[in-house]
């Protein structure tokens, strides 16, 4: 029979994984359960939307363009195990001429009820767990002083996190897989893999960065005080500082300055070096030298058609350079979030989670990116053909369903899980750099001579 | 001899006030930086509004339009709220749909999911961590000190002990991060300017201080129960994390798995669908919608511009739609009452209510502002209707007669009454905390008398 005194942390541990065992599967189920409606809406709206691009009436394909296309955006499957920033992701996506394509349909402006918008989800369940957990585990090691060797002292404090750790995320996983299976493709399972790997990793890095500056440390109990203020401020301060310390190093223009730079590129040129006026003549003479002809009664096209298929390249070109600009800015703030997520742990964790998930922002920008790249196709073709067709005479030859079903659908695709490693590359590194420091710092003190520790009990005792 | 004298006066323990100076100037720093993004949250929402179109402008009834927004709250830099997050202004013609579209600022989502630091954030989040190092740096003074010796012993009371012990050092402290708070509030341009503004002003103090001394209590508690302070840190910790982060976060999912979020997008889409007919309008839908708003009959041998006609279609296509529409909105009203409800659970949500109640950047007020906007968006589309039938532009007068949007503030006793409830809510549990503290106190002294 083993000894009670033995077998009471290890119940403690059984009791804690089954507790966060049950407690990921309660809270992706109401996740779930919440999102539903927003994936159904998703999948019903993708087969109207369709049938209404299809079934366009018979009408100039100009303005057809203009009446734009709304498209459902493809929501991740992963929403479940972590919303990330999903209430102020678009559920759809508006593509319409003249404009660049944009995210529409935000549930945070109607869905308010919160100015901090965090769903108590799994992912936020483990990243509050693990790193009480790893310092539990870590001080249960460090108890037994500096008389065990360093290997076995390390993973006596690993092993048990890890073994916490691993069945949560696993079953997380699993449950996620089979509640998501409608929509889960490969690509969401490689996702699923490495989120288990990368909470594994963190539950390693946390519980090593604790370990190992409670072993070094003199006083013990002080070092456990430091330790938990640490992952306190991480747990609770870190992220919303971190993003908004990214906000005012990298801002964002307002509103009305963004309309206002467009509006202005838009009727006087990039830098306002060429007016309406000038780019037209310009765009002419481009005519011209394009169809080697010398005056514009020799054009086989109409010049009108023409000038406004440049005209729409131009407008797009300013649209394209502002968003790109804007999209430069919030990547910037990322990538300085990324960095500040070196200190705090925690805030890596949070990032690598949304990015894996596919709930983040760069997952939506990279989706917009796509779509729009589809719709600029179409919209060169039809341009082309309006040029082609209308003849020097410029007619307006109305087009209907039939005209618009040959081109393929404009349908947003979920970026592959490849896309999203780019995000989680420094806060991996950090969690990497973190655990071989700690256990660099170790051996190099075992190294050194040792020093009394001046409050361990059960070193004294020793 | 002056040269001794001077050497041993210089010779102080820096590193004594090391601690506590570089906690302070931590707090005082981030409370500006709070008070700052609060103040610049306030400024870019005036700045939107201050470009809104207030008056119509154009002779077409189906185009002419306004754009309506909630006027600036009584006292923006006490909290952020919901600024910028919640609609605040909307655009309102003929054709516009329900919901009503807003005008977002141009943000990181990941700044609006986890919350801006602002002054709110400061006072409800950071404070309490920060009492955790404030209350090492006092135990820690007060281990070397006979105070705690004289208390045990009966020689001192519990009063003096703590007015002697903790609350004179704390109040070090804390006068040097309310100064810091009220100077960056002045120089941001927070001014008592009338009865109200000192009322809300005063109100919020007492929020604060009640909030400080809530947690300060909670600590003590745990403190005097556990006997340990390194027990008590932890114990604390986990407690800060479940009020602050996790009953917040719970009731949030709870909410949402209630009311179930929907998107907008099958109310477009058959929108879409409306619009997508082109030219061939279903006249008997026209004719329909015609009497139901006992509008004249529509001539049709008549020639009606396609454009007419398909605003037609479209407005009554979006009365065909009300009902979805309706349950939309409801829905929205479920979530705010849920909201509204679960913020007793977390005193950190209750003071968060009670903050921005008081700054006039609340739920409440803006939840208000959604619901006069839908009231204001009906009696816009009663005026302009009969006009857009009869295809009659508007002229000088009509314009002047078409409906102007006055946001009624609800009475300010309301928001007293509200804010008031959330002090005797915090009273409360301070008064709990403090019978628990005395008992621990008193059970202490008496094992220490026996001993």
């Amino acid at each position: 029979m083993a000894n009670p005194t033995e077998s009471s942390p290890a119940n403690h541990l059984r009791k804690i994984s089954l507790a966060l065992v049950a407690g990921c599967i309660v809270l992706i189920g109401l996740q779930f359960w919440q999102q539903q409606p927003l994936i159904e809406e998703s999948a019903q709206s993708t087969v109207r939307s369709r049938q209404l691009w299809q079934n366009q009436p018979n009408r100039f394909p100009l303005e057809s363009l203009q009446a734009g296309y709304y498209t459902p955006a493809a929501l991740s499957g992963l929403g479940a195990f972590d919303p990330g920033e999903m209430s102020w992701l678009g559920t759809a996506y508006w593509l319409q001429l003249g404009r660049i394509t944009r995210a529409q349909d935000q549930p945070g402006y109607d869905y308010f009820p919160s100015a901090r918008q965090i769903s108590f989800s799994a992912a936020f369940l483990l990243q509050l767990a693990i790193p009480f957990l790893a310092l539990w585990t870590a001080w249960r090691a460090a108890e037994g002083g500096n008389q065990k060797s360093i290997y076995n002292s390390w993973m006596e404090a690993v092993l048990p996190a890890i073994e916490v750790t691993a069945p949560a995320v696993a079953v997380s996983c699993v449950v996620c897989a089979v509640l998501g299976r409608a929509t889960m493709s490969g690509d969401g399972a490689i996702r699923l893999v490495l989120l288990l790997g990368y909470y594994l990793l963190f539950a390693l890095a946390a519980t090593t960065l604790s370990w190992s500056i409670l072993r070094i440390a003199s006083n013990r109990r002080l070092a456990l005080l430091g330790l938990s203020l640490f992952w306190l401020v991480n747990l609770t301060l870190a992220r919303p500082l971190t993003i908004n310390l990214a906000s005012t190093v990298f801002p964002t223009p307002t509103l009305d300055e963004f309309a206002k730079k467009v509006d202005f590129e838009s009727r006087n040129g990039y830098n306002g070096v060429e007016s309406k006026r000038d780019r037209e003549r310009r765009f002419a003479t481009e005519t011209l030298v394009e169809f080697k002809v010398k005056t514009i009664a020799e054009l086989p096209v109409n010049l009108s058609a023409n000038l406004l298929k440049k005209e729409e390249r131009f407008q797009r070109e300013v649209f394209l350079r502002q968003m790109t600009d804007l999209w430069n800015i919030f990547q910037r703030q990322e990538q300085f979030e990324q960095t500040l997520a070196l200190l705090f742990p925690s805030v890596g964790l949070q990032i690598s989670s949304a990015a894996l998930s596919g709930t983040n922002f760069a997952a939506e920008r990279l989706e917009l990116q796509g779509a729009d790249e589809k719709w600029d196709q179409m919209v060169r073709k039809v341009y082309e053909e309006i040029v082609v067709s209308s003849g020097p005479e410029g007619k307006m030859i109305p087009r209907g369903p039939e005209y618009w079903r040959q081109f393929p659908d404009i349908l947003p695709q979920f970026p592959a899980a490849a896309n999203s490693l780019p995000d989680c590359l420094i806060p991996f590194a950090g969690l990497a750099l973190n655990a071989t420091f700690g256990l660099g710092l170790v051996y190099w003190k075992s190294k050194m001579p040792a020093a009394p520790d001046d409050d361990d009990s059960s070193e004294m005792e020793a | 001899m002056n040269e001794i004298q001077l050497t041993s006066t210089l010779n102080f323990d820096w590193r004594r006030f090391l601690g506590p100076t570089l906690l302070a100037l931590s707090l005082v720093v981030l409370s500006i930086y709070g008070v700052f993004n609060t103040a610049n949250l306030a400024a870019s929402e005036k700045k939107l509004h201050a470009s809104a179109l207030h008056e119509p402008q154009l002779a077409d009834p189906a185009a002419t339009y306004v754009e309506i927004y909630v006027p600036p709250a009584p006292m923006p830099w006490l909290s952020g709220g919901f600024t910028g997050i919640a609609p605040s202004i909307h655009l309102v013609r003929l054709s516009s749909t329900r919901p009503l579209s807003n005008v977002a600022p141009i943000e990181h989502p990941a700044r609006r999911s986890f919350g801006r630091v602002e002054l709110s954030f400061v006072l409800i989040i950071l404070m309490p961590v920060i009492l955790l190092p404030l209350a090492f740096t006092l135990s820690r003074q007060l281990e070397g000190s006979p105070a705690l010796g004289k208390l045990l012993s009966g020689k001192v009371s519990l009063f003096d002990f703590a007015l002697e012990n903790i609350a004179l050092p704390l109040s070090a402290w804390v006068g040097v991060t309310l100064v810091s708070i009220l100077a960056t509030l002045y120089s941001s341009g927070l001014r008592i300017e009338s009865n109200e503004s000192l009322a809300r002003l005063s109100l919020w103090a007492l929020l604060v201080a009640l909030y400080a001394t809530f947690w300060l209590l909670l600590f003590t508690w745990l403190l005097l129960r556990t006997r340990d302070f390194l027990g008590a840190a932890f114990r604390y910790s986990i407690l800060l994390v479940l009020i602050t982060l996790v009953v917040p976060a719970l009731s949030l999912t709870v909410a949402q798995a209630i009311t179930r979020t929907h998107s907008r997008l099958p109310l477009i889409l058959s929108r879409k669908e409306v619009s997508n007919q082109g030219p061939n309008v279903d006249r008997n839908k026209i004719n329909a919608f015609f009497a139901s708003k006992k509008l004249p009959a529509v001539d049709w041998s008549q020639p009606i511009p396609p454009r007419v006609a398909n605003l037609w279609m479209s407005l009554a296509a979006e009365q065909e739609l009300r009902p979805q529409v309706e349950a939309f909105e409801q829905s929205l009203r479920t979530m705010d009452l849920i909201s509204l409800g679960s913020s007793w659970l977390s005193p950190a949500t209750s003071t968060q209510f009670a903050f921005d109640e008081l700054a006039g950047t609340g739920l409440e007020r803006y939840s208000q502002f959604r619901e006069q906007s839908i009231r204001f968006s009906d009696q816009w589309a009663d005026f302009m209707l009969p006009h857009a039938a009869a295809q009659r532009p508007l002229d000088y007068d009509l314009l002047r007669a078409a409906p102007k949007f006055t946001f009624k503030e609800e009475a300010t006793s309301s928001v007293y009454i509200r804010s008031l409830l959330r002090v005797f809510y915090l009273l409360l549990l301070i008064g709990g905390l403090a019978g628990l503290v005395f008992v621990e106190a008193n059970r202490m002294r008496t094992a220490a008398k026996k001993a």
